[in-house]
């Protein structure tokens, strides 16, 4: 009984969570353990998995392929595209909200996230050597506690590289929120996102002084999000120095295996 | 969809680097706004506003619904943002959607941060019955910019919008709400609180503010933020590679324009009205 209702969550909406029951069990500062995988897929070009806490996500790029649903002028464009399915698995929600699960077609969430994952690598990913061909990535999000969009960022940054498909750099990304407490709270779970006074993710190149993208929802002043949005970063720097620790150590293993056997 | 070829790019990126900009403004300039309000008689509260070319109307509903028993809001605000086929070439199948899904879920996220309705006058039975807002908006021409205009012509059509009085009667647990049928009996709705957007574009090494149509396809990235009167941050998305340092500056500035183009909102709805 025990292990089914906390694999599914809650029967009724958590509203009172965060006073009664809800602690944190890490530092403020601390995120948490970040689990990286690539090549999970067989059959796609480059595949990335992460986990950041129970947050996981599994990234498949297809690609550099000619388009497969053909829109004008893109066969003859002189920079490729990318494109982006995001799907939430039905372990994402909630007992209680069934209701949420698309019958058909893509969610209105599902949709966004799509957005903003494209939007997050155009720039990054060097579209001019790839004319008139797409990039496609394909993003299921097996479970949602919090800090999804951080850890489908990443697991996209390591299945890009897995591809061998050429970036400006790789990308990292974190999310912060702010407590009701007004405490600084680095990589939020779910119940605290959903109870932040102010939530900020997060996206930067490793290589450069730049951000990809920022996304903040809630109501901050001006001072209190600058600081917020320079904590990020700095959480964001680290998480990706650690992916590129881990691919440097992949592509070490890969290089020696083919000699050995 | 809106293209410019290179010798027209290659134009607005220098012309932007000697700090001005095509049409003539300055880098940090608003186009001129012309708001009117009341132009929908069916609504509650309406305003239709032209940012350049941009035009968009807006229209609110105002109705009773009934709330779940754990909320305690007065008021459920609901966006649908519709973009007219006729407007521009990318409202077209899924484009459309994406667009008016992305724009909705900006309003939607700096109306709820913002917590704008907080006024007493609003409560009905809580737990039990609240306001519930239908905020109607169409895009109807685009020429640039559509967060901003949707963002200030939002903010009017809220502020003109009249709520009718209500009487609420107890009798043994259940509530009967009789609502005021003379016209007159209407109060203004307070909006001091609604958050405006402002929007950057990133044209080379330049941010130039309220880009038009032009200068959006020229740009590398946006930043959108939305602002209340007091210069709080209520929303913000950005994308494309942004300076990490300039970030400070340009929230001051932000903050300062959000400023100025709120009391200007708040000054032509009150002439309008006393005209």
């Amino acid at each position: 009984m025990e292990r089914i209702s906390q694999r599914y969550g809650p029967f009724f909406e958590p509203t009172d969570w965060l006073e009664t029951k809800y602690k944190r069990e890490r530092p403020n500062n601390a995120p948490r353990p970040l689990v990286l995988n690539t090549g999970t897929i067989a059959d796609a070009a480059g595949s990335g998995y992460v986990e950041l806490g129970k947050t996981k996500v599994i990234v498949a790029v297809y690609g550099p392929r000619p388009p497969i649903r053909a829109r004008a002028g893109v066969e003859n464009a002189m920079s490729g595209r990318i494109t982006c399915e995001v799907v939430k698995s039905s372990f994402c929600y909630y007992s209680c909200e069934s209701a949420k699960i698309p019958s058909r077609g893509f969610s209105e969430e599902e949709r966004l996230l799509s957005i903003r994952l494209i939007r997050v690598f155009e720039p990054i990913v060097i579209l001019d050597k790839y004319p008139k061909n797409s990039i496609d990535l394909f993003v299921v999000l097996l479970e949602d506690d919090g800090s999804a969009m951080a850890a489908m960022t990443l697991a996209t940054s390591l299945a890009l590289a897995d591809a061998s498909i050429e970036l400006l750099s790789l990308v990292s990304s974190a999310t912060v929120a702010v407590s009701t407490k007004h405490e600084y709270l680095v990589d939020p779970d779910r119940i605290e996102s959903e109870n932040a006074v102010g939530l900020i993710t997060v996206s930067l190149p490793l290589h450069a002084a730049q951000l990809c993208e920022i996304q903040h929802n809630g109501k901050l002043s001006v001072e209190d999000w600058l600081s917020t949005v320079q904590l990020a970063v700095e959480v964001a720097q680290t998480i990706g120095n650690s992916i590129s620790q881990f691919l440097l150590q992949e592509s070490k293993n890969k290089e020696t295996y083919p000699l050995s056997s | 969809m809106f293209a410019v070829s290179k010798a027209e790019r290659s134009y607005l990126l220098e012309t932007v680097e000697t700090g001005t900009r095509l049409d003539g403004r300055s880098l940090y300039e608003y186009r001129p706004i012309s708001l009117q309000v009341g132009v929908l008689p069916s609504a509650s509260g309406s305003s239709r506003l032209r940012l350049g070319e941009t035009e968009v109307l807006v229209g609110v509903k105002v109705e009773v619904g009934e709330t779940a028993e754990s909320s305690t809001e007065n008021v459920h605000i609901y966006f649908t943002v519709e973009c007219s086929g006729s407007a521009s070439a990318d409202f077209l199948g899924r484009e459309a959607e994406n667009w008016s899904s992305e724009l909705q879920k900006a309003l939607e996220s700096a109306y709820s941060a913002a917590s704008v309705f907080d006024d007493e006058r609003l409560k009905l039975v809580p737990g039990k019955f609240c306001w519930v807002f239908k905020v109607d908006i169409l895009v109807l021409d685009t020429g640039g910019n559509m967060l901003d205009a949707i963002g200030m012509a939002t903010r009017t059509a809220l502020s003109t919008t009249l709520i009718p009085r209500v009487n609420i009667q107890q009798s043994e647990g259940t509530f009967e709400l009789e609502i005021d049928d003379n016209p007159s009996a209407c109060d203004n709705l307070k909006v001091e609180g609604a958050p405006i957007f402002l929007t950057f574009s990133l044209i080379g090494s330049h941010f130039v503010l309220d880009p038009s149509v032009q200068e959006e396809t020229c740009s590398r990235g946006r930043l959108s933020v939305a602002v209340d009167a007091n210069g709080d941050i209520c929303y913000v998305c950005s994308f494309g590679l942004l300076d990490a340092v300039e970030l400070a500056r340009l929230l001051t500035i932000m903050k300062k324009t959000g400023k100025v183009l709120l009391d200007r909102l708040d000054e032509c709805v009150r002439n309008g009205n006393s005209s």
